[in-house]
């Protein structure tokens, strides 16, 4: 026999079942951004790494990074049905940088401005209702260690 | 937060800065950076935004979306790894 006190027990771990898939959504993934190699964040992200990798995703920063504190990206993807827009930096301890979800009414692009340490290569990876794309830009840096 | 929405035909541009951390935020040893920014439009989350410490200090962010009209509401907020939170709603100029 279902006693109460069982009963409780289940219908709050129904409860839970049903919070949690939001909740997994909704959190700051800090598993992805804790990862420390780009397969490990992509794992994280999409659940895979194989990508395709297009022209259609468009990334436009500075050649070469004046102020390494703020480097202006601006990324556009000339494709349909775009979930989401996420900036890695290729050789960083943890490479992932930001994740942006976008609805049905957003258009594929998302502008910001990032840290660098050194010159690196921005990937940047786009997930669609169909598939996921990548491109990927080097930024260069201006060496400010020249011993004056 | 400083936002600017200001809408061009259909699109609507956003543009939001955030100066920080302010000092009564600003707390010794451990980084502190903004994790998270989303913006609603009429009950719907048109834009989730979850940031690491390589994105700058001060975040920059914009973004557009279409389906609005000029003196609609957008209701934007953030939170930094620390637990501080900021709400602000702007209207579509």
């Amino acid at each position: 026999m279902l006693s109460r006190r069982r009963f409780i027990e289940t219908a709050s771990l129904s409860l839970i079942a049903l919070l949690t898939p939001f909740q997994a959504v909704a959190a700051w993934a800090s598993q992805a951004f804790k990862a420390n190699s780009l397969d490990a964040a992509y794992l994280q992200l999409f659940n895979s790494t194989s990508f395709t990798a297009t022209r259609k995703v468009q990334i436009v920063t500075p050649q070469t990074a004046k102020n390494p504190n703020a480097v202006p990206i601006k990324i556009s993807a000339n494709l349909p049905n775009v979930q989401s827009i996420s900036i890695f930096i290729e050789t960083a301890n943890s490479p992932l940088v930001a994740t942006f979800q976008l609805s049905a009414a957003t258009t594929p692009f998302v502008s910001t401005r990032i840290k660098m340490v050194k010159t690196d290569v921005l990937i940047v990876v786009v997930k669609t209702a169909e598939k996921l794309y990548t491109n990927r830009k080097k930024i260069s840096l201006i060496n400010n260690h020249c011993g004056s | 937060m400083k936002i600017k929405a200001i809408i061009k035909e259909d699109l609507i541009s956003v543009r939001i800065f955030i100066q920080y951390p302010t000092d009564s935020m600003r707390q010794v040893g451990s980084p502190q950076f903004i994790q998270e920014l989303s913006c609603q439009y009429a009950g719907h989350t048109i834009f989730l935004a979850h940031l690491g410490p390589h994105v700058a200090s001060s975040p920059f962010i914009s973004f557009s979306f279409k389906g609005a009209q000029k003196g609609d509401h957008l209701d934007l907020r953030w939170n930094d790894n620390q637990g501080n939170s900021q709400k602000k709603q702007t209207t579509i100029e």
